[in-house]
């Protein structure tokens, strides 16, 4: 017996529930992207996750779902407090792996014929790849503190200014962050990587507004058309790995108590109700800050960086924070339940939050329109900005997708650009790419991600996030 | 050389090794990652690490050995170019750990539900690991992609009339 999809409407399937299935399973996306969505396996893990004790109403898949470990890539699932559980496989490895955008006072004419020189100086300038240290080597007891203030911290030690604490989610700081969960070995980790890219699909990308769909939201985000902006993608590094990992394998190790029937190890878990539950939440939370810093400091390099290549005083740079979303993350967060405000415990597994217009969590500037969807592409994309909406709210516990998602594998992506010069064919495209590892450019090819406007279209008309504006890709720099 | 070749798995990276026995296929994975990982033959066997791990089954035990592996090169800079290892199956016979399907024969057919509750708590498997490496020399060693992770997602080990053949997802 395979997974069965009944079709709801144009962009919903359902799972009905079967065996050990709580729930029904949703997946939001077109018969397009549901081929491309890795046959079977992306649909079988939404049911995977419906297994979990204490899922509310529905394991959702988001447009850009794809085949992952455990939860599906675009996973989304809320749990009771009480009877529900926490699993660290359903918030992944890269725990606050997000985005951040910023806009410039600049337009792209103002960096014609510099393009290059900028790029090579943020590749200079903001250390990627893998092995690669930060600017500063953090003393224990100061890296304690990057865990429990997260975007804060940053701004205290002069890497940007307090208002991006506000147009950053949740202020850039997660509640409940207790240093002594997370172990000796995540801790060595994250001492020398703050301030740091990372590796594999992580980039910095100077991009430009070039559509805008949504004028009122564009201008309340402060977006026009022509503007030079910069999109990082980047997480919790190391730091957040071994967390992930730590409790991964503690789970395991006494899943045996929870007398649980589990389709796959990795979807280890633990009541959220228990010790060990909310000992990985507190650690969680330190990797979520540390991510925040980390993007707070690489986007305080950056700044920097614009201003040195191109002479520019920060005034007339005038670079500042549009939004910071974090698309690997469990939070504790309110919702309608049968009528009823509810607090779950909600995983987003390469999802991003979409809260809608007058939501108290948006900062007052952008509460008329909705919060700030950052929606990156693959290398050379570009990206789009949507505005988080009412039906998202209702229906997917306030989420949608959080970028193209892949349709090759690493490998098939490599074995599919023999011969071909990647680099050669952005930059025929105007793109200037300049990328830390050696297959990189390889493995990230266009090709190897779904086409991200069918996606992002998907998440429009299904009513997830509706379109601000699209981005263009001028330069980018991968670890 | 150890065994080893990557399979397409399309968020991650899998891997599929092979050994004479159950020793030997946990070399075969030891190199598979570090092959995966650098130019391996920049590599010299200059130190060794010395480790015991242990796991409430085979899969466990697998996933905690490259679990310490990669926190080799990721928490204190040293690249294994070579790694020997002794697996005890301490008051267990192997014949007593539970065989599960993979997920992805699972994924083939039906969401079939594999109890984890029923595996054994207390760590019966124990393995003794000499990992022959050298520090991570940025000038002298090329990174070829970080391995962020093992997951225990579609991780399998089975006796095969040639040996032994493992399978693992990463995430990278």
């Amino acid at each position: 017996m395979s997974i069965t999809l009944q079709k709801l409407d144009e962009h919903r399937w359902l799972i009905p529930p079967s065996g050990g299935m709580r729930v029904p399973g949703i997946l939001y996306a077109s018969e397009r992207l549901l081929k491309e969505a890795g046959g079977q396996e992306g649909a079988r893990q939404v049911a995977n996750v419906a297994h979990l004790p204490g899922i509310v109403r529905h394991s959702l898949a988001m447009p850009d779902m794809h085949w992952g470990y455990g939860f599906p890539i675009g996973g989304v699932a809320a749990f009771d407090l009480e009877q529900g559980i926490v699993s660290p496989g359903g918030v992944g490895y890269d725990i606050n792996c997000g985005c951040r955008l910023m806009a410039t006072r600049l337009t792209a004419e103002d960096i014609r014929g510099r393009l290059a020189d900028l790029v090579a100086a943020l590749f200079r300038d903001v250390p990627s790849g893998v092995g690669s240290r930060g600017p500063v080597k953090l003393s224990a007891k100061e890296e304690r503190k990057v865990l429990v203030e997260g975007s804060a911290w940053a701004v205290a030690q002069g890497y940007g200014a307090a208002g991006d604490l506000e147009t950053t989610e949740d202020g850039g700081r997660m509640a409940g962050a207790d240093p002594d969960a997370v172990s000796d070995r995540a801790l060595e980790r994250g001492r020398d990587q703050l301030g740091t890219l990372g590796s594999g699909n992580h980039f910095l990308e100077i991009e430009v507004v070039e559509e805008v769909f949504d004028p009122v939201a564009a201008a309340a985000f402060g977006l026009a058309p022509g503007q030079l902006c910069v999109m990082i993608h980047s997480g919790s590094r190391g730091l957040g790995y071994q967390v992930c990992d730590d409790y991964l394998a503690r789970m395991v190790k006494h899943a045996g108590e929870l007398g649980l029937e589990l389709p796959d190890r990795q979807l280890a878990c633990a009541p959220l109700a228990s010790g060990r539950g909310r000992e990985y939440l507190a650690a969680m939370a330190c990797a979520a800050n540390y991510a925040w810093a980390n993007r707070q400091m690489l986007m305080h390099r950056t700044r920097e960086t614009f201003e040195k290549a191109l002479g520019l005083s920060p005034r007339e740079l005038g670079m500042r924070l549009v939004y910071d979303v974090c698309h690997n993350i469990a939070k504790m967060e309110e919702f309608p339940v049968e009528g009823k405000p509810v607090r779950l415990c909600v995983h987003r597994k390469g999802a991003t939050r979409s809260f809608p217009p007058g939501h108290p969590a948006l900062p007052a500037a952008y509460r008329p329109v909705g919060q700030p969807v950052l929606i990156p592409g693959d290398m050379g994309a570009g990206s789009y900005v949507l505005a988080g909406t009412e039906h998202a709210y209702a229906e997917t516990f306030g989420s949608t997708c959080h970028g193209a998602g892949r349709v090759m594998s690493r490998t098939q992506a490599t074995k599919a650009s023999k011969g071909r010069a990647i680099g050669r064919e952005l930059a025929d495209r105007g793109i200037v790419v300049m990328a830390a590892g050696k297959g990189t450019l390889r493995e990230e090819m266009p090709e190897a991600y779904k086409d991200l406007g069918q996606v992002v279209e998907v998440a429009d008309r299904a009513g997830l996030s509706k379109k601000v504006a699209r981005l263009r890709a001028l330069g980018c720099i991968k670890g | 050389m150890p065994r080893y070749e990557v399979f397409d798995h399309t968020a991650d990276l899998g891997i599929l090794f092979e050994g004479r026995d159950l020793a030997d296929l946990f070399e075969s994975a030891a190199f598979a990652v570090f092959d995966l990982m650098t130019e391996l033959p920049a590599v010299e066997e200059r130190r060794t690490h010395r480790f015991v791990v242990t796991g409430g089954d085979r899969e466990d035990l697998l996933v905690n050995f490259l679990r310490e592996l990669l926190y080799l090169f990721n928490g204190r800079g040293f690249l294994v170019r070579r790694c020997a290892v002794r697996i005890d199956a301490a008051g267990a016979p192997e014949t007593s750990a539970p065989s599960r399907p993979a997920p992805s024969e699972a994924g083939r057919g039906a969401v079939e539900a594999v109890s984890v509750g029923s595996a054994p708590v207390p760590p019966q498997w124990r393995l003794e690991a000499e990992a022959a490496g050298e520090p991570f020399a940025p000038d002298r060693h090329r990174m070829k992609m970080e391995i962020k992770a093992v997951t225990y997602h579609g991780l399998e080990i089975r006796e095969t009339p040639a040996g032994w053949r493992g399978r693992i997802v990463c995430d990278v």
